[in-house]
This record gives structure tokens, sequence and C-alpha cells, in this order.
């Protein structure tokens, strides 16, 4: 009996252990689409930049004063622009201290997906 | 290795190859048999699912053009598998209707809302996708049920205690049919229309009817939706014949989008 070459098996076993490697990557592969689409929708669906400005108009009409016109426009037009519903309340000199007089202003943001609240104290020079 | 005086008796090369060729013949049979029914299934199940992320795409670009106030928005999709097709608003055959009261707390005409789709019928499978009103629903064909995959955003403030609801009209000047890959345009050219009610403190209730056609049914998405704490964390209260009714409202918005779908 010849002798027997075997000295080559350890291809066929690697191409065996690559085989199951793909399988596994190949299902890895699979589930990442479905990620990618849910983390890029929440992080494109935050608000940023109409909280910013719902703020900023609501700190200028603390410091302008208030009137139902103004609060109702700013209703109004947070609806048709940005579809949320904004809600505010601005209660003037709450605090004192030795400096300054504080208003506290109450901000209420909710556009179905974001839901944002904000007490806000408003300095203002004695 | 080396191997000395082995018996070599009982041992015959043509026996052996009969058994390596059965084993291999198995192999093949056993493949286009159990293994390629199985493969097709799964394709079917991918395309499925490649299609519903493909409707999710679509109804972010329809929040883009309703909510960012963006006019134009196209967006490329790979039907694979079945056919994309639109149904205008005026040919819908699903129909909701919103029963509430004007300011002076009267009951207001009803809006009847037909709200035109955007449809994918799988060719070898059974699902159908279906873009309407704003969310994603998904159904087998010849079974009852039906789930939400996406849902449209309506909601209410429970500080505020504001009810928000938004409409998407689909309008389509022609029936369009699509496989393969294909670009969805659409426009919204048009201001919304707002209902904005404020009934001043007092708490009025909405009704919200929904009326399925028969042969495209999604009363059972519907019904989990509002009945469930995606609205309101105590949902919509059920009454007879796809009648869902929430209490408690002292501001009711409603905006009506047009969406045009250019082409498909």
């Amino acid at each position: 009996m010849e002798r027997i070459n075997d000295e080559g098996q350890w291809i066929v076993l690697m191409g065996f252990i690559i085989s199951v490697a793909l399988f596994f990557l190949a299902i890895i592969v699979n589930q990442s689409v479905t990620v990618g689409q849910t983390t890029s929708e929440a992080v494109i669906e935050f608000p940023k930049n109409e909280i910013y400005e719902v703020r900023e108009a609501v700190i200028d009409i603390a410091k302008e004063g208030d009137s139902l016109t103004l609060e109702q426009d700013l209703y109004a037009i947070s609806m048709d622009r940005m579809n949320a519903v904004v809600y505010y309340d601005i209660r003037a000199d709450r605090y004192t201290d030795i400096y300054y007089n504080y208003d506290e202003i109450e901000i209420h943001f909710n556009n179905g997906v974001t839901k944002y609240n904000e007490t806000y104290w408003l300095a203002k020079k004695l | 290795m080396i191997r000395k005086n082995r018996d070599e008796r009982g041992v015959s090369e043509a026996i052996g190859f009969l058994i390596m060729f059965t084993i291999v013949l198995t192999g093949i049979a056993m493949i286009s048999l159990v293994g390629y029914p199985m493969l097709l299934e799964t394709q079917i199940s991918s395309d499925e699912r490649s299609m519903e992320q493909a409707m999710i795409a679509i109804q972010n670009d329809m929040k883009i053009l309703t909510f960012s106030n963006v006019p134009y928005r196209d967006s490329t999709v790979k039907v694979s598998g079945g056919t994309l097709s639109t149904i205008d608003s005026a040919s819908s055959l699903q129909q909701f209707t919103i029963d509430y009261f004007d300011a002076a707390g009267l009951p207001a005409p009803p809006i009847n809302y037909l709200p035109g789709e955007i449809q994918y019928e799988s060719g070898e499978g059974n699902a159908v996708l279906t873009l309407m009103n704003g969310a994603v629903m998904r159904r087998e064909r010849f079974q009852g049920g039906s789930v939400m995959v996406a849902e449209p955003r309506w909601f209410y403030d429970s500080d505020e205690k504001t009810l928000v609801m938004n409409l998407i009209y689909l309008n389509a000047d022609r029936e369009y049919y699509e496989t393969g890959i294909g670009t969805v345009q659409m426009s919204m050219k048009t201001q919304p229309i707002t209902t904005d009610i404020d009934y001043g403190g007092v708490q009025r209730t909405v009704t919200v009817t929904y009326v399925p056609d028969p042969d495209d049914d999604y009363s059972v998405a519907w019904r989990n939706y509002l009945t469930g704490d995606s609205v309101v964390d105590s949902g919509f209260t059920e009454g007879p014949a796809g009648t869902y009714t929430l209490g408690g409202v002292e501001r009711l918005v409603i905006k009506e989008y047009a969406i045009k779908i250019e082409s498909l």
C-alpha cells in the first residue's frame, strides 16, 4: 500500500470555516438595514430650530410685554408653520435678589414626536 | 501515515463509487426539492421587507412635504417582486368621517375625507402594503387582519388638551403603475386647509369614523392605532361600526394637506 498524502486537508477545513463565517456575516448585514433607517429618522425629526424659534419669541414677548393678540398669534403661527402645539405662561417678578428681578417663563412645545417643557428665569436689572 | 499489512478483503471500488454517487445525487435532489423553494420564500419575504422600508421612505418624504413646507420631493424606490400603484383621492373607496363641534358648541358639518393611496401588491407573495393618510399599513390577501407599520402623526397634547389631526389627500391625474426602479415625484403646491377651533375651556368630543373598502380593509390597523395609546394615553373609545370618540378636547386642529403625485 502506498502512502496517502493528506497534507492538503487544511484547505478543505478552511473552506468550511470561511463558509460558516460568511453565513453569519450575511445575517449581520441583513440586520443593519433596519437599524440605520430608524436611527436616522429619529435624528432628522428632532425639532431643534423650531424650539429655538419658539423660545426666542416667548422671551422677546416677556421682555416687551405680553398681550392676548401676541399669544393667539404665536399659537396659530406655531401650528401653521411647525405643526406644533405651543403654550407659554409669563409670571412677572416671581423672585428678587439684590440686583435683579426675575420673571418665570413656562414654555411648552409638542409636535407629536417631541415634547419639550422649559421653565426659564428672565433676569431684569433693578 | 504508513499502513502495513492492512486487510483489504471485501473492499470494492465499484460499491464505493456507487455510494459516493448516491450521496451526491441525494444532495442535489434535496437542494432542488427543499432548498430552492426555501430560497424563493426568503426572496419573497425579503422583497416585502425592503418594500416596507421603501414605503416608510415615501412616508418620510410626505412628512417633509407637509410638515416642513417643502413644495417638491422625489425619491427613487426599487419595487421588487410586485407592483406599486396609486389610487386617486377622488376614486378612493376608503373613507374617514370626522364629526366635531364648532366654536359655538354646535355640531359642525362633518369632514368627509377620502385619503387616496399608494399601494404595493406583492406578485409572488400575499402582502399588500398601503400608504394612506400618512400611515403605512400591511395586510395579507385573503385574510382579515391588518397592521400599521408606521403611524401617522396625529396627536393629543394632554397639557393643552389639544387634538391635532393631519389629513393627507393623495391626488394623481391618472393611475400610475411601477415595477423595477422608479422615482416617486410628489408636490404640494397648495396651502393646507386648517381648521383650528378653541372651545374656550369647554371640553368637547371628536368622533372619527372609518369606513373601509371591503376589498382592502384596514379597520383592524386603525382600531389598534386609535384605541391604543399612540394618540392619547388611554386611546379613543370605540363605538359601533368603526366609530372612535375622544372626549376632553379643548382645542381641535385639523389640517388638510393635498399632495399631488406627479409621476411614479
